[in-house]
């Protein structure tokens, strides 16, 4: 036991803030093997007695994209100035949207869901956090495939551009669960947080350049200042299918915010769930 | 040397109202993340679950929880493992911990049961190697060869406990915190487990048990801590909190029999023709009431030639039982089932066998049955009165609830024999 020696006490964790923050750190490396049997478990149950499996989940976003696809075909909307095909815009739009999304949700639910495991096991957060990323990673590789498919379709596709956006990629996962993660432990004494991002979610898909792009002259314009999905859906777009990003301050600028977001989320996460578990 | 485990005046408070729990829980959030000091004050519907808890164990020492249910054990576990944070006091451990709070926890129905060993021992802090190493004997142990490829919801609840357990206990860890598994699965897994919580205290480890099995706490355990509402009530060696704790159960269980109203003699009724009597289910078997032209049969108890509902073990009792036939019936059988309280069937005196009512058939009826040393273990039992004739049941009725006191020594199982005990042929002991 030499060595060894843990506290629990009632005093705030918060008042030593550099010692939560190597906790976090080395919470990070210790969750990363539970983190990935966590998510192997929820993608196993998920798909356990499903025949077509990840299909399903490729089937929504491609039929919303078909019917918007023949609107626009309609003339019913102006798209913008969009560089690639339609169909290849729509594609990568309601995909990346759809992983953005997906991340945001299971990041806010992320304590709800675990909480027997909370009231059981003692986990370090993190292990949580890692296991909505892996979850993610896991279902997009599955969407890109499919956005590869339309930009070869659509020879839509560069090369060079497209390395960067595999490596950009992992932002707009790491956007859902910055803002997901802020919020979990909120919505685990409250449901309706989750309730509230599930209702927001859905306009925020029209006023974001995802189905078409937002005109410079609207007023919608300036919200887009401050949604992060403003810049990076966009660019993530762009670099793939023109090796090209826009607007480039402004997209730094939201990576920023959604790095504090993202990082004052996790310190709060970490501190929050001996406080909550039992009432997630 | 160093306690391994110190509980220092622990406090933890929780609300009865899920409302303001939810809002509280809020509050608390944010007091942590402000740094704010906790208070102990309780706020509106909060009681306190463990209040002021303080004790320490010493390396490879076993230390038992007990107590009513909702008297603070598990919370006092859950705290001990970091799951919840405690609202005053604080807890040290020095040593890497494992808790058994319920067996199946991190399972998953779809997976199968090797799928869910890796996902049970990673949740517990094992690697992907680690797990390998050890996978045969956690499956050994849990006996469990055939089916470890099997998805987990085909599986008995004995096979999922007997999992449960063999993943945790083959962690090694140095503190094992252990919330009242043994009640779980059947006898020879019971057995099982508490053989192998041998093996680990003999091991070193240093082991928290909650458990309603006071046997095993006495036969595991050096020392005990006996909550009730959160508070300590006694703490020291396992045998004395046991006993203390037992005493204390008997004593609420007389003050409870002694407050129940005595039973008011049932008035005769008129004789009418006879109507099938109702079921009703119990834990005793099927009760009925009277049938018509049968009074409420009365009993009473006489323990020591006193009548009472609580009594020594090995006392001498005396039953009486009386009730009016107001017509005639035929083939009378009177059967005085004794059950403990669980619902186990005791022992049932019956007048059949022997045709010992031969000839009666109305009137009024008084029957005793002497019992010269009650020897059934202490606890709380329930005598129930039958009476049937050739047509079916008259009556059955749950008559008395009576309660058999500890003697000088401890007893287990059912019976308390009357025995002496004779090592090299010497006694030395009698009991009682």
């Amino acid at each position: 036991m030499a060595g060894f020696i843990q506290i629990y006490s009632a005093e705030s964790r918060a008042l030593h803030f550099s010692e939560v923050v190597r906790e976090m750190i080395q919470g990070l490396r210790r969750s990363r093997y539970i983190a990935y049997r966590l998510a192997l478990k929820d993608i196993k149950s998920e798909y356990a007695k499903s025949a077509f499996g990840i299909v399903w989940d490729l089937l929504d976003p491609l039929v919303l994209g078909i019917v918007f696809y023949a609107l626009w075909q309609a003339k019913v909307f102006n798209a913008g100035e969009i560089h690639m095909p339609y169909a290849v815009f729509v594609v990568y739009g309601i995909l990346l949207y759809q992983i953005f999304s997906e991340a945001t949700l299971l990041s806010v639910e992320v304590m709800h869901r675990s909480q027997n495991l909370l009231t059981q096991l003692k986990l370090p957060p993190e292990a949580l956090i890692l296991s909505v990323i892996y979850r993610v990673a896991f279902s997009s590789i599955f969407r890109i495939a499919v956005m590869v498919l339309f930009s070869l379709l659509g020879s839509a596709l560069s090369p060079v551009g497209f390395i960067k956006f595999l490596l950009c990629f992992p932002l707009i996962i790491l956007a859902g669960v910055a803002i997901g993660i802020f919020l979990a432990p909120f919505n685990a004494i409250y449901r309706d947080v989750a309730r509230f991002v599930r209702v927001i979610l859905v306009p925020l898909r029209y006023v974001s350049p995802v189905l078409f792009l937002i005109p410079k002259t609207s007023i919608l314009n300036i919200l887009l200042l401050f949604n992060p999905l403003g810049t990076i859906l966009p660019n993530l777009r762009l670099l793939a299918t023109n090796n090209a990003v826009a607007d480039l301050g402004l997209t730094l600028a939201h990576c920023g915010a959604l790095a504090i977001i993202g990082l004052v989320g996790w310190f709060i996460f970490h501190l929050s769930i001996p406080v909550l578990a039992e009432r997630a | 040397m160093d306690a391994i485990v110190e509980v220092r005046r622990v406090s933890k408070k929780y609300s009865r109202n899920e409302n303001s729990h939810l809002g509280y829980g809020i509050r608390d959030l944010f007091d942590e993340l402000l740094g704010r000091k906790r208070s102990l004050e309780l706020r509106k519907d909060e009681f306190l679950a463990v209040n002021d808890v303080s004790f320490a164990i010493a390396p490879g020492e076993t230390y038992a929880l007990i107590g009513r249910n909702g008297s603070g054990k598990t919370t006092l576990l859950k705290m001990m493992n970091g799951l919840i944070k405690p609202d005053a006091g604080a807890i040290v451990l020095r040593g890497p911990t494992q808790a058994l709070i319920n067996l199946g926890a991190g399972f998953n129905a779809d997976l199968t049961g090797r799928d869910n060993v890796f996902n049970s021992a990673s949740l517990m802090g094992m690697g992907r190697r680690e797990t390998e190493s050890i996978l045969d004997e956690i499956v050994d142990f849990a006996e469990l060869e055939e089916f470890i490829d099997s998805p987990f919801h085909t599986y008995s609840s004995g096979m999922k406990a007997r999992l449960g357990f063999s993943v945790a206990v083959h962690l090694k860890p140095e503190i094992l915190l252990i919330d009242e598994i043994l009640a779980v699965g059947d006898f020879a897994f019971q057995n099982k487990c508490f053989l192998k919580m041998h093996a680990l205290k003999k091991a070193g480890v240093s082991i928290v048990l909650v458990s309603h099995s006071h046997t095993r706490v006495i036969q595991l355990c050096e020392k005990a801590l006996w909550l009730h509402r959160g508070q300590t009530m006694f703490q020291g060696p396992a045998k004395e909190a046991v006993q203390a704790y037992l005493s204390h159960l008997e004593a609420a269980e007389q003050e409870k029999l002694a407050r129940q109203p005595a039973r008011p003699a049932e008035p005769v009724e008129a004789q009418a023709p006879r109507k099938l009597p109702e079921k009703r289910k119990s834990l005793y078997g099927d009760l009925y009431d009277p049938v018509d032209g049968l009074t409420t049969p009365q009993v009473c108890l006489l323990a020591d030639g006193e009548e009472s509902l609580a009594f020594p073990v090995h006392s001498e009792i005396l039953i009486r039982y009386e009730f009016s036939l107001q017509r005639e019936f035929h083939d009378l059988d009177i059967s005085l089932d004794i059950y403990r309280r669980d619902g186990r069937l005791m022992t049932s005196l019956s007048t059949a066998d022997r045709n010992l009512l031969q000839g009666m058939h109305q009137g009024a009826l008084r029957g005793e049955i002497h019992i010269a040393d009650f020897d059934m273990a202490p606890g709380s039992y329930a005598l129930v009165l039958g009476i049937r004739d050739a047509a079916g049941c008259l009556c059955r009725n749950v008559l008395v609830e009576f309660m058999v006191l500890s003697g000088a020594g401890m007893s287990w199982g059912l019976l308390d024999f009357r025995y002496e005990y004779r090592i090299q042929g010497e006694t030395v002991w009698t009991n009682p």
